[in-house]
């Protein structure tokens, strides 16, 4: 047995939050695989839905890229597979996040738990969606686009660990504040329609304007699907300025994320 | 074990001047129109109303102690026992817990009724703190407890409210915990169920665990409990033996 447990009191510090949401890994665990089981229970084609959904939206923006927009970019197809997913993972966690914790309220109002890790498993839910769609788009572009192994491949586990990073950040951000103001839900699907155009996912960086490109690049996700590009449809590594600026904005998302969540997720049990 | 100032080792739960305000806002949930004149008057904006608020409450429980929270609908009951679990976080005063905590506070909270019973018992009983290996090991006992038979196999939207009330204080026992928090849990099981809930919590009582306990049943709370709180409009209004304290609750009404 432990020593008391002050249920509030002192702020919470980034370690002893961190230590607490340790504690509660097996709940992380279950709540990961019950979302998973849940999704696809009821459906025929069961984790099929997973993929055609993006497929789906990956052919209709092949199509008009190639045969009505013409982007001059050499085998589009693979240009397009590299980055798309990673900007649909982070698509669906962000829109997900708005409304997980009133998925989760039963729990939320009736347990004594830290409250984020419903957050943390809605991301990662996606995440092992996200994980079978890169190996099908890997096997796919060594097989048709490279013809080889790039060895920059190696980087893509460092890519995916970063990635998850920096939703899980701007997750923590979007949950909290959904709970607080309903607007966040029909705000959100603005803001990220405008995030899939500011970001580079059906054209390259080359593409933008040189007056620009400074700016266009503090974006967190434009550098994340540099990155992404350079490994699956390069074949090569990324430059250290995307790696390094990609590393840095996503450690300090989480920290930020984690940070606001702690200050402003302490109402949620009684709001959501 | 560590001691801190105000509390001593054998109590199990301390609530020192602890008040709460519950507030909601007359405009249809938050929004940004709200969040501007707030920001442009810089203090709450008229559309946020208190509509209950606990206060004072200095709660000492010892181990070992169960403590039967009595009251009408509305009087703060069910709002105390989560502050005890550290669900609601208290507007000002201070909280402490010894021990591991299991909660019954509303049936099958945590349960997802598009899966069976034995998929939902690793989520409810890992919220609780457990871990993977300690589920492991008690599911045998739960599902020895909850006395489902075969429908522990059946999606949880075809149970009944007493065969969810089973299941849900099955996964509670097997916590094994120190502090008890159960709320209105046991008035939906069947007499047997009943009984036989009631000589478990007998039996983790006898082992030292602590009890909280919320409900209108004032017949299984004088059985279960030697200690009475009495609530009226977020405040506690009695605090004895349990005889006295239902004596004065059934005078107050």
């Amino acid at each position: 047995m432990s020593g008391p447990t002050t249920v509030n009191g002192s702020r919470e510090t980034f370690r002893s939050g961190t230590a607490r949401i340790w504690r509660y890994r097996a709940f992380l665990v279950h709540l990961v695989v019950r979302n998973i089981r849940v999704k696809y229970r009821a459906s025929i084609l069961g984790f099929g839905w997973t993929l055609l959904n993006p497929i789906i939206m990956l052919s209709i923006l092949l199509a008009v890229f190639t045969h009505i927009i013409k982007i001059p970019i050499e085998h589009y197809w693979a240009f397009l597979v590299s980055g798309f997913f990673a900007w649909n993972y982070i698509n669906q966690t962000l829109n997900h996040a708005a409304q997980v914790l009133e998925e989760h309220d039963g729990l939320v109002r009736n347990y004594p738990f830290p409250t984020e890790i419903t957050v943390y498993s809605g991301a990662i839910s996606k995440l092992v969606e996200f994980s079978i769609e890169i190996v099908l788009v890997t096997t796919v572009l060594l097989l048709f686009h490279h013809k080889s192994i790039p060895l920059p491949f190696v980087l893509l586990p460092v890519l995916i660990a970063l990635q998850l990073m920096l939703v899980i950040g701007l997750s923590l951000v979007v949950a909290v504040v959904s709970v607080y103001y309903e607007d966040v839900k029909h705000m959100l699907p603005l803001l990220l329609m405008a995030l899939f155009y500011v970001s580079p996912v059906f054209y390259t960086v080359d593409l933008v304007p040189e007056s620009v490109r400074t700016v266009f690049l503090l974006n967190p996700v434009a550098q994340l699907l540099v990155c992404y590009q350079s490994v699956l449809y390069h074949g090569t590594m990324p430059s250290i300025e995307s790696l390094a600026a990609l590393t840095l904005s996503s450690v300090v998302f989480f920290i930020v994320g984690a940070a606001v969540y702690r200050k402003h997720g302490g109402l949620v049990a009684e709001i959501v | 074990m560590p001691k801190s100032s105000r509390t001593e080792p054998e109590d199990a739960i301390l609530l020192d001047g602890v008040s709460k305000s519950f507030h909601y806002s007359s405009h249809r949930d938050g929004s940004v129109r709200e969040w501007f004149i707030r920001k442009l008057t810089g203090r709450p904006s008229r559309a946020t109303y208190e509509f209950f608020r606990m206060s004072g409450i200095d709660l000492r429980i010892a181990r070992g102690e169960s403590v039967a929270l009595l009251g009408d609908n509305g009087s703060g009951k069910s709002s105390l026992l989560r502050i005890i679990a550290g669900i609601y976080t208290p507007t000002s005063g201070r909280v402490e817990r010894y021990g591991r905590l299991a909660t019954v506070l509303e049936l099958g909270a945590g349960f997802h009724s598009a899966l069976s019973g034995i998929e939902n018992i690793g989520l409810s009983a890992s919220v609780m703190g457990m871990r993977h290996r300690e589920i492991e090991e008690s599911i045998p006992d739960i599902l020895a407890f909850a006395e489902l038979g075969d429908s522990i196999r059946v999606p949880l939207k075809y149970y009944s409210t007493g065969m969810r009330a089973r299941l849900a204080f099955a996964i509670a026992m097997a916590v094994q915990p120190d502090i008890l928090l159960l709320d209105e849990v046991l008035a939906v099981g069947d007499q047997a169920f009943q009984k036989k809930c009631i000589g478990r919590i007998r039996g983790i009582q006898a082992d030292g665990a602590t009890l909280v306990y919320v409900s209108h049943d004032l017949e299984s709370a004088a059985k279960l409990c030697d200690r009475a709180i009495l609530m009226r409009e977020g405040r506690i209004v009695e605090d004895g033996p349990t005889g006295r304290v239902l004596q004065a609750y059934e005078i107050g009404r």
